[in-house]
């Protein structure tokens, strides 16, 4: 599969490096969103999807093979300081890059997707709803924690909620409307 | 991570597969080995066959010309049947790892979406997998090189005699072993030799060499081997794999 090297239109919308959330319009499902986005944007270069209910990992390799095949190594190098250095205890810190993937659940696939996709420097990254069964405190431990990560890897993180709690007190240039995706 | 170390973790991941794809591909390799020994002993006997008929006078060879000449039809029939079975099973075993990379690729799809993911392209996976099945087929090689010696020197009685009953199964009657004509029998009358009509027909007047049947068919074997599995995992990885893609394209649709 080819992919197209063009930016997205909705990139307009998205100025700054940062974290942003798609609400879920009226009488669609997050998955339904979600599988539209995918649909329409999965063959561009610069966009990355994130769903851990697909396993899109490979069994025999650990979380660090996983995330970048043939990566080089000083990435994965970056990524365990950076683990180290935000002790988030999801991930179990210091194990969690040396683990089998065949092993991982739905939470660490969660994040070996995004970390692959952020240390590939995909500017925008989908993920599903996946965020909204987590519960708010989990959420904004992890809000906190990416926030620099994206800014520092100029990208984008777009997440479809229908989680009203989750957009609480976010700015409003944060909140995308799905009509901006799905009018192309 | 390397090709070939990613490779060895996935062949010990997916154990039945690889345990499946080399017990087919010795099965397959054997076969092939022993046709081309029985092609071999042929091919040496049907030589041999000529060599003691130029033992003979000109005068007899000119009265035996129809005998030689039914004989000559006879040998290059057998090679011609050995020829047709050897490519049957190289068919065979080219249809076998399509099929078995085909069941594979579809039970590996988390891989797939993976690799995928990464931004690797379908040339590059499939790469990968030809390198997990060429370490499949050394193992396989190393197997059929073993049984291979084995049947070199315990089966090479019994591939002579399967020889012997294809050979006689395709030989005219006229030139039964069991019957001889007034000529022939005035012929060894006449001339003395190490060995009878029937012996001569039946090719036991050649000593074969085991080793150059076995060695000879290894060799040929090899080559012809990695040439299939080149051909039937690169493209059936690479026609799958494309496939994968546009079924995934459009599953949302």
């Amino acid at each position: 599969m080819r992919k197209a090297n063009t930016s997205p239109r909705w990139a307009e919308a998205l100025p700054t490096a940062g974290s942003y959330f798609v609400l879920t319009p009226t009488g669609s499902s997050p998955a339904h969103l979600y599988q539209q986005l995918w649909h329409s944007f999965h063959r561009l270069d610069d966009v990355g999807f994130v769903d851990p209910s697909d396993q899109s990992v490979i069994p025999f390799l650990s979380v660090a093979d996983n995330i970048l095949i043939d990566s080089p190594k000083n990435d994965i190098v970056r990524l365990r300081q950076f683990l180290f250095d935000n002790e988030y205890t999801e991930l179990n810190t210091h194990d969690f890059l040396d683990k089998p993937a065949s092993q991982l659940n739905e939470t660490e696939r969660f994040y070996v997707q995004l970390f692959r996709f952020l240390l590939l420097k995909r500017h925008y990254i989908i993920t599903t709803n996946f965020l909204d069964n987590q519960g708010i405190a989990t959420f904004r431990i992890f809000f906190n924690l990416l926030e620099n990560v994206l800014q520092a890897t100029d990208s984008h993180l777009i997440m479809v909620t229908s989680d009203h709690e989750m957009v609480d007190g976010q700015p409003a240039e944060r909140l995308l409307s799905a009509d901006l995706f799905t009018q192309q | 991570m390397l090709f070939i170390n990613r490779a060895i973790a996935s062949l010990k991941y997916h154990r039945r597969n690889s345990i499946i794809t080399v017990v087919g591909m010795v099965f397959f390799m054997i076969i092939v080995l022993a046709l081309q020994m029985l092609r071999q002993i042929e091919t040496t006997i049907s030589t041999g066959f000529m060599n003691n008929i130029q033992g003979f006078p000109k005068t007899i060879q000119s009265e035996l010309q129809l005998t030689i000449r039914a004989m000559q039809v006879t040998h290059g029939t057998v090679l011609n049947q050995y020829a047709a079975y050897i490519a049957y099973t190289y068919l065979a075993i080219f249809i076998f790892l399509v099929v078995i990379n085909s069941i594979s690729l579809h039970h590996r799809q988390s891989e797939l979406k993976a690799y995928s993911a990464t931004g690797k392209s379908v040339s590059w996976i499939s790469l990968q997998l030809f390198v997990e099945y060429c370490l499949l087929f050394f193992i396989a090689y190393v197997i059929v090189f073993v049984l291979g010696i084995v049947l070199t020197f315990v089966g090479t009685g019994w591939l002579r005699q399967v020889n012997q009953h294809i050979f006689l199964q395709q030989l005219p009657d006229v030139l039964s072993t069991t019957q001889t004509t007034a000529f022939i029998k005035s012929l060894f009358h006449q001339q003395l030799t190490f060995f009878n009509w029937q012996e001569l027909l039946a090719g036991n007047t050649v000593t074969v060499n085991r080793i150059e049947i076995f060695t000879s068919g290894i060799r040929q074997s090899f080559f012809s081997f990695l040439s299939i599995v080149i051909l039937a995992i690169i493209g059936s990885s690479w026609v799958g794999i494309h496939w994968w893609r546009f079924r995934q394209s459009r599953q949302y649709r």
